[in-house]
């Protein structure tokens, strides 16, 4: 029995999912909070020489560095705002950061049956979700970089 | 156990501390890259040097490496009349001109940092690090890579040049040699 009620403890806090939404070049997406490890104001990217796709800068946050990953070259859209957000993301290879649009972003929560298949064969997602007329994907943090975007 | 045979067994547990790694910062393409300090040689006021590129000095052939087109920089016009650097390395003699170079610094090996994973193309090979610079970040160049492309042909340029030229051309960067020629 106590098995059982461990369950469907488990069950029911799995049915909700922490977002925060926010946009690049004015579209709108989502990303997982435990996928999150800030936000703060961008500090411009410093270009270094690669050739690896969309990761072609980094920002320096006090002592350390991170690799910045361009979403908005990956969307075919230039980041809004005279001053852009920085979205840090929890990536199996490292913190990686993102310019995101100037607009705050904003945390939602999801009933999880409310996640939806969403394939545009460009953004990396783990799902969708309706929000007013949008159709928000989920960014998938540990795809970015190694999903095949080109 | 004796006293002499208690401080060598504590000696051997002490890390010795690694020396400090220096490098040479310069602009290149408005991108921060740090060379190897070891592997500059010295380097030549514009002036000095002609558009073409490589230099001789001091019988030693310096052939032009072209990081430019190879690291696919954008042009900038500060790179057109800038200092070009000597590098040596295995044999291997090279000169890159640069855009401004910054001059030397000193860092802790713990603070050469290393090139996130994230960087998963060519540039692995281009970089063996990143070092705080000033407000901002410069990467740290692979000498053996930059000087593949001064491989071809100059081993039989510079096979007669004693390894004693070099030495006396060894002064770090602020040396304009008299013997600069054209190539």
């Amino acid at each position: 029995m106590l098995r059982g009620w461990n369950g469907n403890r488990q069950k029911r806090t799995s049915q909700t999912l922490n977002l925060l939404i926010f946009s690049v070049g004015g579209r709108r997406l989502a990303v997982k909070t435990d996928e999150l490890a800030g936000v703060s104001e961008w500090t411009g990217g410093i270009p270094v020489a690669s050739r690896t796709p969309f990761i072609s800068s980094v920002v320096r946050l006090d002592q350390a560095v991170f690799p910045v990953f361009d979403l908005a070259e990956l969307l075919h859209v230039s980041v809004r705002g005279n001053s852009p957000l920085c979205v840090m993301a929890k990536h199996p290879q490292g913190t990686l950061a993102i310019c995101i649009d100037e607009k705050m972003p904003v945390l939602h929560t999801l009933d999880v049956a409310a996640v939806r298949p969403y394939q545009d064969g460009i953004l990396p997602s783990s799902g969708s979700f309706s929000s007013e007329l949008d159709e928000i994907p989920i960014l998938s943090v540990s795809k970015l970089g190694v999903a095949p975007e080109v | 156990m004796s006293v002499s045979g208690q401080t060598r067994g504590l000696a051997s547990l002490i890390p010795l501390p690694l020396p400090p790694v220096q490098f040479f910062v310069a602009t290149l393409g408005a991108r921060l890259l740090a060379f190897d300090a070891d592997a500059v040689q010295g380097s030549l006021a514009t002036e000095d040097v002609g558009a073409t590129g490589g230099v001789t000095v001091e019988g030693i052939l310096y052939k032009p490496v072209d990081l430019m087109s190879r690291m696919a920089l954008p042009a900038d016009a500060d790179d057109l009349n800038g200092p070009v650097l000597l590098l040596s390395r295995g044999g291997l003699y090279g000169c890159i001109r640069v855009g401004r170079l910054h001059g030397p610094v000193e860092r802790e090996p713990a603070q050469v940092l290393p090139l996130p994973l994230h960087f998963r193309g060519a540039e692995q090979e281009w970089y063996r690090g990143m070092i705080l610079f000033e407000h901002s970040v410069a990467m740290v160049l692979n000498s053996a890579w930059i000087l593949e492309e001064a491989k071809s042909g100059q081993d039989a340029a510079n096979v007669e040049r004693p390894r004693e030229a070099l030495q006396s051309v060894a002064a770090k960067p602020g040396l304009v040699s008299s013997e600069v020629q054209e190539c």
